[in-house]
């Protein structure tokens, strides 16, 4: 009970943070940024970066980080428009570039498991051959994407109000955050990144749960990159690699520390609306266009500030979570 | 005093093959396409190690020492860039230089706070500066980037007897420089100490947190300077460069023998994994494989890379283990 009165909490704390946020950003704008149109907006450009926090959220919670979901979903938004472009049917393309983000998701969970690689370089490793390869698949130039059925997922709207691409996103979040919450699986989730000894002991089988995971995060960048592809009606080389990095900062944005074994796919969401209201205030106060890589960066680095003073605990890496867990528990 | 001449034995088997290895892969280009053995190739391939050899220089030290520094390549560019400004205001090259130096200082100051102070995992919020660097860089040159003329370019662009480049010749002095001081200074010593064993080293005098902030500053300052450098030799400070530069960085460190998990590795290896990388990457265009396919190959090289290291650590402990038995036995 107390936990979970904790986790209420964190997730009070961080909807008053947006709440101030829109209100701050309302004054600023003269209200424009609260108009419909412009709510609508940002939920629609945030869409794709949804999906990228409920892969990055998962792996997190878990003590894991792929850096490579950029990298991953620009090169199988433009196998899928390659293969569309040849005259096979949507359906096939895009099965066909999850499977793909799926093996790259195996692939990266391989050197982890088998070959003892740290996470973030393995994935840093794959986001330079998978961004390469995306440039080899399209010869870097752009591929129009012309099917009718990803345009109408991609541009469509329910009502004229609700894009489809925003409901695909908010279903991902509830499926997730019951399956995080509710499920034996989410269970062996949080315990491998509360303290994955503890886990292996406990029966669970943390190497497994790694392949899912990054095959999961793969498969989910992927459908991100098609999704970016199907609003914008082309694919191209850079794709969703200008968001390599922002899953990760929504879901710290959301209270999921670094640490694992902690926060949720709920926080997640509120920090993607976080996250996702800052950039769009930025381009409607009229912030030029690359000082919003670096306002990117500085709000990454502001969310790891809240979580390392909130957390308050060890997160250097070279100790192990497991240590400083247990120092938690036995200062409490 | 035996472990260590055994551990020494141990680098130097590993560089050996590491030469073999580069041998193996010159040789083969030079098959494949007899230009790449031509003086604009051999220069083209030092120029390129000139400025990934400066990275790594400051990379493996971070290695060793147990941390990462993901912005290096950025912290580069942006150095090149201060450099440049200053000289377009007018500023004489040395100040101009000191100023590229300083912001190194800053930028390393500013990831060890972070990791220090913070107890921030240094992948992650070199990561954020990146972007910060980056995004400034480009807002500040127009996203053109700064031109440089004069006696700066003497830097990058003299070459000793018609051949070495002077970037390439800087950069060899820094290995010199720092494998001396790795391998027979205190700091040096502090340095391994902290990546090897933080608590131990703590418990032997040594202050991780200072060494720390003296290796990423370090890092840092080398990086400016390689942009420095780097801005000299290509007339211009752009804003795009040296983008790759921190995994160019780690692959050569990690190809050279230096441990990602902290604490083993040197600067003699290090030129090798250079040559070895740059010699690699410089081949693929000898063969005439598209551009594109060198961001393949970086990354793939760097997954090789880790995959042999993790490989050689597996041996040691098997052989580690066997000897365990024999001695068990008797």
């Amino acid at each position: 009970m107390n936990g979970k009165r904790f986790l209420m909490s964190k997730t009070f704390t961080l909807l008053a943070f947006l709440a101030l946020l829109i209100l701050a950003f309302g004054i600023a704008t003269g209200w424009r940024f609260v108009e419909l149109v412009n709510i609508r907006n940002i939920l629609q450009t945030t869409s794709v970066i949804g999906l990228l926090a409920v892969g990055a959220g998962a792996l997190m919670i878990a003590g894991y980080i792929d850096l490579s979901a950029g990298g991953v979903g620009t090169m199988c938004a433009l196998l899928c428009a390659v293969m569309l472009s040849r005259g096979v049917p949507w359906y096939a393309g895009t099965l066909a570039a999850v499977a793909l983000g799926i093996i790259a998701g195996l692939f990266s969970a391989f050197l982890i498991n088998k070959l003892n690689f740290q996470p973030f370089i393995a994935t840093l490793a794959m986001a330079q051959v998978t961004e390469g390869l995306a440039y080899l698949i399209c010869n870097a130039t752009p591929i129009p994407v012309k099917d009718p059925v990803l345009k109408f997922i991609g541009g469509a709207r329910i009502f004229t109000y609700i894009p489809y691409s925003v409901l695909i996103v908010i279903i991902a979040f509830v499926i997730y955050a019951i399956l995080m919450n509710k499920t034996k699986f989410g269970r062996s989730v949080y315990l491998i990144g509360a303290n994955p000894e503890a886990s292996r002991l406990a029966g669970l089988n943390p190497k497994r749960l790694t392949y899912i995971l990054f095959a999961n995060s793969g498969a989910l960048a992927s459908i991100a990159g098609i999704l970016l592809m199907s609003r914008s009606g082309t694919a191209n080389a850079t794709g969703i690699t200008k968001n390599q990095f922002s899953g990760i900062t929504a879901a710290v944005l959301g209270g999921i520390s670094f640490g694992g074994g902690n926060g949720g796919i709920a926080g997640a969401f509120i920090g993607l609306l976080i996250l996702g209201s800052f950039n769009n205030a930025m381009t409607l106060l009229g912030l030029d266009a690359y000082l919003q890589t670096t306002a990117a960066g500085a709000l990454l680095i502001a969310a790891l500030i809240i979580d390392s003073l909130t957390a308050r605990r060890t997160l250097s890496g070279k100790k192990p979570r497991s240590k400083a867990k247990a120092d938690k528990e036995a200062a409490q | 005093m035996k472990k260590q001449s055994a551990l020494t034995a141990i680098l130097k088997a590993k560089s050996l093959t590491l030469t073999v290895a580069a041998a193996v892969v010159i040789l083969f280009f030079y098959i494949m396409n007899r230009e790449f053995l031509s003086g604009n190739s051999i220069r083209s391939i030092m120029n390129a190690m000139s400025l990934s050899g400066m990275l790594a220089v400051g990379i493996s030290i971070l290695l060793i020492g147990g941390e990462i520094d993901l912005a290096t390549g950025a912290e580069a560019m942006f150095g090149g860039v201060v450099c440049a400004a200053a000289l377009a205001a007018g500023m004489p090259i040395p100040v101009a230089i000191i100023a590229a130096i300083l912001f190194g200082a800053v930028a390393g100051l500013i990831n060890a706070f972070f990791v220090n102070v913070l107890n921030i995992m240094s992948f992650i919020v070199t990561i954020g500066m990146s972007s910060i660097y980056t995004g400034l860089a480009y807002y500040l040159t127009n996203a053109k980037g700064i031109n440089v003329s004069g006696a700066f370019l003497k830097l990058g662009t003299t070459a000793l007897f018609g051949i070495i480049p002077t970037p390439f010749i800087v950069m060899a002095v820094f290995l010199v420089i720092y494998a001396f001081i790795l391998r027979y200074t205190d700091i040096g010593r502090a340095v391994y100490m902290i990546g090897g064993n933080r608590a131990a080293a703590r418990l032997t005098g040594v202050n991780p947190k200072r060494v720390t902030t003296i290796v990423f500053v370090n890092n840092g300052v080398i990086a400016a300077i390689g942009g420095v450098l780097l801005t000299a030799r290509m007339h211009v400070a752009n804003p795009g460069a040296a983008a790759s530069g921190a995994l160019d960085a780690i692959a050569a460190s990690v190809l050279g023998g230096v441990s990602f998990a902290g604490g083993a590795g040197g600067m003699g290896g290090c030129f090798i994994g250079l040559l070895l990388l740059n010699a690699f990457i410089n081949g693929l265009m000898a063969v005439n494989l598209p551009t594109y396919f060198q961001l393949v190959a970086q990354g793939a090289l760097l997954i090789i890379a880790l995959s042999v290291e993790y490989f050689n650590a597996r041996g040691r402990q098997k052989r580690v283990a066997a000897e365990a038995r024999e001695l068990m036995k008797k």
